[in-house]
């Protein structure tokens, strides 16, 4: 029973970072309210799941995308890019949730590569 | 815990440091040996005969409130053969009595009388007495320092005392854990016998313990669940020089697990806890080894004795209010069912990490300056304190 309850929760190590740094991030962007989307992420953390976290996430990298065509590159929309990629990446380590969204991961990289300055290549990039 | 600005590259102690024998005897003696050590509660001790015993280091240690109402913290080894005096806690009747051939002492550690006196050549019962250490109140508990040289505690703790006085600990009483140690306890103490203390040993090293104790970087990855709980990015807290605390505010919105949901709906604090504490968990920590986790509801202390290398034991004290109603002891139970639940996986973790540690391929790692901020500054605290520490 419990093992299974922290199989179902093993997701939730992911959001820390996001629920830190996206509200003050997509406020930076003009594309969401830094309160809005902080409720929103509580939300996600207390009543959510996995699937609706990444659904969050995916919604999220559109969000980014939009503003980068908007308003050009900046460090807000990098670093968002950057955190939004390492949950794609550290999603991996986790053999129950078994998701691999690599078009989304793979739609960061390329964000990341020809819009964002490159900065997925550099080793630290997350950091 | 976003409490340090600066980045810097920092390396853990080395794995060496967990594994060696003569370094460990060496922190019994330097580490815990110099240190402010937890004994308990006030309220424990308050009448003449009273006592606690505890070990400091290596040493033996007991406190007792003598008949002219002194507090006194001497040796509990006898001087004739070296057994223990006393055992736990409790009231000693009007003496203190060797258990192995009656060696009998007064209050104030002084001989009374050995039996069959006649018998030993050189027996001057007025020179004979318990060697004793000192002893001060911080907060409403009760601590001993062995080591005459070490500043007094309102020196060492100073700077976090304030803290421990605004939770008004001394209002609180000791929870009588029942007989037959569970976790979580029950939610009364009324039943059977009881213990003031509850125990658990661990297979690994006291700092591995410390380390794990000390950082939240773990937290999401190793107690999800408590991702849910508490919103982790609001920590806050305060750095002293040879203690900490920091605190959690408890997430607003109803979780989706039940015995979560039902103690965000029962949790609310003590009479005069502080006001950032009505919907708030916290935690602080006394060096070397002493924790404490802070609720609304209660408090707990959480401190380690080193048993042996690979080997630690906590105790565990829980301070409640005395008025505590049936939804207070419903919270708190709850509560440690979920610490309970932590308390699984982090002792999962810790073997993990002390089994590593014997790898010829691992010696250090490198901290995060950010979430692993009071694990360096613990190790920095170690190897100033005992500079062997980077090299055993």
């Amino acid at each position: 029973m419990r093992q299974r309850a922290a199989r179902r929760d093993a997701w939730l190590f992911l959001p820390p970072e996001v629920e830190r740094l996206a509200p003050g991030l997509l406020a930076d962007l003009g594309a969401a309210s830094e309160s809005a989307e902080a409720a929103l992420i509580d939300r996600l953390v207390t009543r959510g799941d996995a699937g609706a976290w990444f659904a969050h996430l995916r919604t999220l990298g559109d969000v980014l995308a939009r503003a980068v065509d908007e308003h050009g590159p900046g460090e807000s929309a990098r670093t968002l890019a950057l955190v939004l990629r390492d949950q794609y990446l550290l999603a991996l380590g986790i053999r129950e949730l078994n998701l691999r969204d690599e078009m989304a991961l793979a739609r960061l990289d390329i964000l990341l590569r020809d819009r964002l300055q490159g900065a997925a290549a550099t080793a630290d990039g997350g950091f | 815990m976003a409490k340090v600005a600066k980045r810097t590259t920092r390396t853990t102690l080395p794995s060496e440091a967990y594994l060696d024998e003569g370094l460990f005897r060496k922190e019994l003696d330097i580490v815990f040996g110099t240190a402010w050590t937890l004994v308990g509660h006030a309220s424990e001790i308050r009448e003449p005969g009273a006592f606690l015993t505890v070990m400091v280091g290596r040493e033996p240690v007991m406190v007792v409130r003598d008949r002219e109402g002194i507090l006194r913290a001497m040796s509990n080894v006898c001087r004739h053969r070296a057994s223990l005096l006393l055992d736990g806690s409790g009231m000693c009747a009007k003496a203190i009595r060797c258990p192995y051939h009656g060696w009998t002492y007064h209050l104030d550690g002084s001989l009374a009388a050995a039996p069959q006196g006649r018998g030993f050549a050189a027996l001057d019962r007025k020179t004979i007495r318990l060697p004793e250490y000192r002893v001060a109140e911080m907060a409403g508990l009760i601590f001993t320092c062995v080591d005459p040289a070490t500043p007094p505690i309102e020196d060492v703790f100073g700077d976090v005392a304030p803290f421990f006085e605004s939770l008004h600990l001394e209002r609180r009483e000791v929870f009588q854990f029942r007989e037959g140690p569970r976790w979580p306890p029950a939610l009364s103490s009324r039943w059977g016998s009881s213990s003031p203390r509850y125990e658990e040993d661990f297979t690994a090293n006291w700092k591995v313990l410390v380390d794990n104790y000390q950082e939240d970087y773990h937290v999401p990855v190793g107690h999800p669940s408590l991702v849910r709980l508490l919103n982790i990015k609001e920590t806050d807290g305060f750095d002293g020089e040879r203690g900490e605390y920091s605190w959690v505010p408890l997430r607003r919105g109803a979780s989706r697990r039940l015995v979560e949901r039902v103690y965000q709906q029962v949790v609310r604090p003590m009479p005069a806890m502080p006001e950032q504490f009505d919907r708030c968990w916290g935690n602080a920590f006394l060096w070397p080894a002493t924790f404490f986790e802070i609720y609304p509801h209660h408090v707990d202390t959480w401190q380690l004795l080193p048993l042996a290398l690979g080997r630690t034991r906590a105790i565990t004290m829980t301070l409640v209010d005395p008025g505590a109603g049936p939804r207070d002891r419903l919270a708190r139970w709850l509560a440690h069912r979920l610490q309970g639940e932590v308390m699984e996986e982090d002792t999962a973790l810790t073997d993990r990490v002390q089994v590593g540690l014997r790898s010829g391929s691992y010696r250090t790692g490198i901290l995060n300056d950010y979430m692993e901020s009071s694990v360096i500054r613990f190790q920095d605290m170690l190897r100033a304190t005992l500079p062997d520490e980077d090299r055993p």
